[in-house]
């Protein structure tokens, strides 16, 4: 009995370090990258329909759909599925013409009734449909061309252009979605984009594969193939990207940065974005019910700061709630700059001498750059004699909680926001500060009648003139600036860790927040 | 009850003279292993008594930032070095004894105050009382602790208070259990036949004679339970469910460190460090404790 | 036996019963936007109402918790709100990852704890006896998601050694794919012949489980050590020592034998801190498992998986303290089970 078991035991031992052995004297295997994009992103995917997607999903889904036309960073427009388009005097009549030779991924050719049945149904149930919302109706007079007829003048190819709710999806999808709302979960995908679905791993991983009929072909050094890794933490995809695991990390921690670009293998590109950061206060309750209170605020807090510890400098402090480079911005806004010695003098006019009264600021706790600046406001504000109480709170609830009951609310709400599709003048204008009798994301609960009209007036207006809708907005701008229901912190700039090795012009654009261009990025020869 | 609950519920039944005290007392002083661990606690409890004081910089332990100092490393001026928002660490682990110890502290104490009476109650009154006390601690063992503690603070609202409230809700039951034992198990001593005897009341019986036995092993576990409770609240802040910025606790720090840890090592090695030798302090005196005053552990 | 298994079984499905009822009310009467965890962070109201009505979170309490019940009881554990993956499939997804972790940690603190525990018993009060007493300590004491940090800077950040994150390498998972059999990496990878599968699989399962396994390790050298010295103090020991049997075989035999089931309820006790430490421990190195799902549905109040996760955790705490308690009974028959 003893033998046998010692027997057992030695064999056991020897088999184990045997394997291990063996097993670690493997190398690593080295991949055949030559045609694989291996990059980690954030990005999660909430659902795989693109007519429901209106989150993170969307820098898949901007590789695997394309949209009727793209939105240039400067304004102008690229050809999509249009090759070219017009609109009728009054703004309400927009005529789109389909590019020829364009099919689906299931090999379908796309048709005029595509679009149609696409934007139809983005409008009637899509995550954003709220941009379809002038849409009066859709014609088809032929198999290329669309007609897009509206209740009122409106901007249909900025709208038609937007990374949400304006994806193409082929006939057959639609039908078999509508018969079952999950058709689209597991994986399966219809667009006429260059990529297509190959595997998902929930939480984990996406695999995209080249359509071979894509009809803007693959010449030049494209990759066929590109793996995402869902990596919600930026220090790992630093630690892959180094490591050698991946060959594009989207998002690194800002704060290691310059460490990685001194290296010599990576360069920072920083374009800007359409996010930015607004603190909202609540103008229902005193003290932030008094105007000069507010606009003493507005002057304590300490802009430059926040960029250097919130975005690492990788931002400029906004003007008004637009981001910079969207429309309706412009340099002649005003904006608050740090004055501690007017920020008392306003408080003493305001009855208030020595502040002496306490704001509770709330924040998305997942949220790191608002994580890592809120205290410098608290510390700010304490120089004015104002206590704050800082309270981070994940952003569901936070929202829920401010949007309950705004008398009981937070005082100070900070929000990272950024619109839909590029026009932040019926977006956050109007989102943000409009009044409305249920508070949504006017999270200062303002309610001002002249800005009201001034931004109506706006939105009527930019369907037919562009500078007609900016004089209004201007003036809109102006009473925000006077009235200070929030101060408008900075607009954040994307960071993007380029290697060498790789061309990426193109592959990020201002008016599509989130997403990477894979078909743009193509390795140095 | 269980095998596994008989494990950890056994305990002298005598009653604990008053001689048989000063031995273990004596005992206890003359272990090294001891008067180190207790050196260590009473050095962080004066610590988290005195911290504003101590600290280099009170303000930057609370949380001012401090931006022209940022990301500076262990120097003469800064012993710890300085944060991502340039606060001297030093201050900040000097300050963050005091959220550290005062959660532990809170949530023994609440444990104890709510597991304890019931406990008590069940153990030594039985019957349909002890059966829904059983099905009550049932209900909250089948969780892990922190499991149960991590939804709770996630729903709640992620907070120091919130943290600690939880975490006390999920090490009650663990006192309710040690005291139920207790109290059955000296349901018929002698002594307590005598008490009876002499008309003495029920609850009497109980808060004096009963709890007086629970003591020793309520003290063990309670120490040693300090220290795991550390450990939690800082394991619960380096998730996002615990403390909130600028709060200086340590878990929350650790957090802040990791994704300069390469290169910035000491924003999160210091505080991580406070947490190790707290709960270290926390583990050794209850061992020694525990070899002291229970006879039957083989120490 | 089985009357008490029968009675075990029912209370712990009475327990259960409890822990879904308690953790639904906790999620439905917090706050939270679960529309707006669905759609995405920009939602309109418009939306927001079509989706609240679709997941029926405007019915009321009871008729919510009643559809909640029967579609558990179907194995329809809802879908995650976040990416509308199956809850219960979600848990059946990553359980091997989080298991290869758990059992490697249980190996090692076996494989580490029992011979350094009968090594400073052999050597009371002598120097291994002190060594292990304070490495056990420390293991104990140390927080995980630290010493995590720690390994994974040293070993892969400053010494290049081991792989920081993940379980596979992308060469692996993507290029070569180990075949799925068990969903254990490892495994698979051995019974295919896969080596440099099996070799990527290894190396990556290093840190993650000698991190997890600290505490595991500190606690079985202590448990061991203690029932050790208990029982080599006993008669039967010192009869065997004067019969002339040999030191080593008295050790290892008799009094080992003895000392194993109070090791066993260690191992037992232990897992609830395994399940939990995963949480930290996969959060470092970025380990696919259940403690990843559970981690990011807490920080987004994704409830449906919140109560998955909870559920499954009270299924597989309890079931694992009723194995402890049935081997333990058939071990040493001084307990008995009523």
């Amino acid at each position: 009995m003893r033998g046998r078991m010692h027997v057992i035991a030695l064999l056991t031992v020897t088999a184990t370090t045997a394997l291990a052995a063996a097993a670690w004297a493997q190398p690593a295997r080295k991949g055949d990258s030559q045609q694989l994009l291996r990059v980690a992103a954030t990005a999660a995917v909430t659902t795989w329909d693109p007519i429901k997607s209106f989150s993170t999903e969307v820098l898949y889904m901007a590789n695997i759909y394309e949209p009727l036309l793209y939105a240039n960073p400067n304004g102008t427009f690229r050809p999509g599925l249009a090759t070219s388009w017009s609109h009728s005097a009054d703004g309400k009549t927009w005529t789109f013409h389909l590019r020829k030779g364009v099919t689906f991924h299931d090999g379908e050719p796309l048709t005029s009734a595509a679009v149609k049945s696409s934007i139809e149904a983005a409008a009637k149930s899509g995550g954003a449909s709220f941009i379809w919302a002038a849409l009066g109706s859709i014609s088809t007079p032929d198999d290329s061309t669309v007609v897009v007829r509206t209740k009122s003048p409106a901007r249909v190819d900025l709208i038609a252009s937007s990374e949400d709710g304006a994806w193409i999806i082929c006939p057959q999808a639609l039908a078999a979605v509508a018969k079952d709302a999950n058709y689209f979960e597991s994986g399966k995908d219809c667009g006429t984009g260059p990529y297509t679905i190959k595997s998902y791993k929930a939480g984990s991983q996406v695999v995209l594969s080249a359509y071979d009929k894509y009809w803007g072909g693959w010449s030049g050094n494209r990759y066929q193939n590109v793996v995402v890794e869902i990596t919600p933490e930026a220090i790992v995809q630093q630690q892959r990207l180094t490591s050698g695991q991946i060959d594009l990390a989207l998002s690194v921690p800002l704060e290691n940065v310059k460490r990685l670009t001194s290296g010599g293998k990576y360069s920072v590109v920083v374009q800007p974005t359409s996010q930015n950061y607004t603190a909202f206060f609540n103008t229902t309750r005193p003290p932030l019910d008094n105007v000069l209170v507010r606009r003493a605020l507005s002057y304590a807090i300490p802009y430059a700061s926040i960029i250097k510890v919130g975005a690492y400098g990788y931002g400029s402090q906004s003007r008004g709630p637009v981001p910079r480079g969207i429309f309706p911005w412009s340099a002649s806004t005003p904006q608050y700059r740090e004055n501690l010695a007017l920020a008392r003098r306003l408080l003493a006019r305001a009855g208030h001498p020595g502040g002496h009264f306490s704001l509770k600021l709330t924040y998305a706790a997942e949220n790191q750059a608002e994580a890592r600046f809120a205290p410098l406001i608290k510390d700010a504000f304490a120089k004015i004699g104002v206590r704050v109480s800082l309270r981070g709170i994940l952003f569901n609830q936070q929202w829920a909680a401010a949007k309950a009951n705004p008398k009981k609310a937070q005082d100070i709400f900070l929000l990272l926001y950024w619109p839909t599709y590029s026009d932040a003048g019926s977006d956050n204008l109007y989102s943000l500060f409009h009044s409305s009798a249920k508070p949504f994301f006017n999270l200062s609960y303002w309610k001002n009648p002249a800005y009201d009209r001034l931004v109506d007036a706006g939105s009527a207006a930019f369907g037919v003139s562009q500078a007609k809708a900016q004089a209004a907005y201007a003036k809109a701008l102006k009473i925000l600036y006077d009235q200070a229901p929030g101060a408008f912190l900075y607009d954040a700039k994307l960071v993007l860790l380029q290697p060498k090795a790789l061309s990426m012009a193109g592959a990020a654009n201002i008016n599509y927040p989130f997403v990477t261009f894979f078909y743009a990025i193509q390795k140095k020869a | 009850m269980t095998a596994v609950a008989d494990w950890t519920s056994a305990v002298a039944v005598a009653p604990a003279a008053p001689a048989r005290r000063r031995r273990a007392w004596r005992r206890l002083r003359r272990d090294p292993i001891a008067l180190f661990a207790a050196t260590i606690l009473a050095l962080f409890l004066l610590t988290a008594a005195f911290a504003p004081l101590i600290a280099p910089s009170a303000d930057q332990g609370r949380g001012t930032a401090h931006v022209a100092s940022r990301d500076l490393g262990p120097s003469a001026a800064h012993l710890f070095g300085t944060d991502h928002l340039g606060r001297d660490l030093v201050s900040r682990v000097v300050m963050g004894t005091r959220p550290a110890l005062g959660s532990a502290v809170a949530v023994v104490l609440l444990a104890v105050l709510i597991g304890v009476p019931l406990g008590l109650a069940a153990g030594y009154v039985g019957g349909r009382i002890d059966e829904a006390l059983s099905r009550l601690t049932d209900l909250f063992l089948s969780f892990p602790p922190l499991l149960l503690a991590m939804v709770i603070a996630a729903l709640l609202g992620p907070s120091l208070t919130h943290a600690v409230f939880a975490l006390a809700i999920s090490w009650w039951p663990w006192y309710a259990r040690l005291a139920r034992s207790v109290a059955q198990s000296l349901r018929h001593a002698p002594f307590v036949d005598a008490a009876r005897v002499f008309g003495v009341r029920t609850p009497t019986i109980i808060a004096r004679h009963v709890l007086r036995n629970a003591l020793t092993p309520i003290l063990v576990q309670a120490t040693v339970d300090a220290g795991t409770v550390i450990l939690a609240v800082g394991s619960l802040s380096f998730l996002g469910l615990g403390s909130q910025p600028p709060l200086p606790d340590w878990g929350l720090m650790v957090s802040d460190g990791r994704t300069t840890v390469l290169t910035d090592w000491w924003i999160a090695t210091f505080p991580g460090l406070a947490i190790f030798v707290v709960a270290l302090g926390f583990n050794l005196l209850g061992d020694a404790l525990r070899d002291v005053l229970d006879p039957r552990s083989g120490g | 036996m089985l009357h008490w298994l029968g009675r075990r079984l029912l209370t712990s499905a009475v327990t259960l019963f409890a822990v879904v009822t308690v953790t639904f009310l906790l999620a439905r009467v917090v706050p939270s936007n679960p529309a707006s965890l669905y759609i995405g962070p920009l939602a309109r109201p418009a939306e927001v109402a079509r989706v609240t009505k679709q997941l029926g979170l405007d019915r009321p309490l009871p008729v919510q918790y009643a559809k909640y019940l029967r579609n558990l009881v179907v194995g329809d554990w809802g879908r995650s709100l976040a990416t509308k993956e199956p809850v219960l499939g979600g848990i059946a997804t990553r359980l091997p990852a989080t298991l290869e972790l758990i059992v490697g940690a249980i190996v090692v603190a076996v494989a580490l704890g029992i011979p350094l525990g009968v090594l400073a018993a052999r050597h009371r009060a002598r120097a291994p006896d002190a060594v292990v007493r304070i490495g056990s300590v420390l293991g104990i004491s140390m927080p995980v998601f630290w010493l995590g940090l720690l390994m994974q800077a040293l070993f892969s950040g400053k010494l290049g050694l081991l792989p920081a994150t993940s379980r596979l390498s992308l060469e692996t998972s993507v290029l070569n794919p180990i075949p799925h059999a068990t969903g254990f990496a490892t495994f698979d990878a051995l019974v295919v012949g896969d080596w440099s599968g099996l070799g990527d699989a290894a190396r990556h399962l290093v840190l993650p489980t000698l991190t997890l396994a600290a505490y595991p390790t500190g606690l079985v050298a202590r448990m061991t050590r203690a029932s050790m010295l208990e029982v080599l103090g006993q008669d039967y020991i010192r009869t065997a020592r004067t019969y002339g049997l040999r030191e080593r075989r008295i050790l290892w035999r008799l009094a080992l034998r003895n000392a194993f089931p109070p090791t066993l309820t260690v191992i037992g006790l232990s897992f609830a801190y395994l399940l939990t430490g995963t949480f930290f421990v996969e959060l470092v190195y970025d380990w696919p498992g259940i403690g990843q799902f559970a981690t990011t549905a807490l920080l987004n109040l994704d409830y449906p998986v919140i109560m998955g996760i909870t559920l499954f955790g009270a299924i597989g705490f309890l079931s694992i303290n009723l194995l402890v308690d049935v081997v333990q009974a058939r071990l040493d028959p001084r307990i008995s089970l009523r």
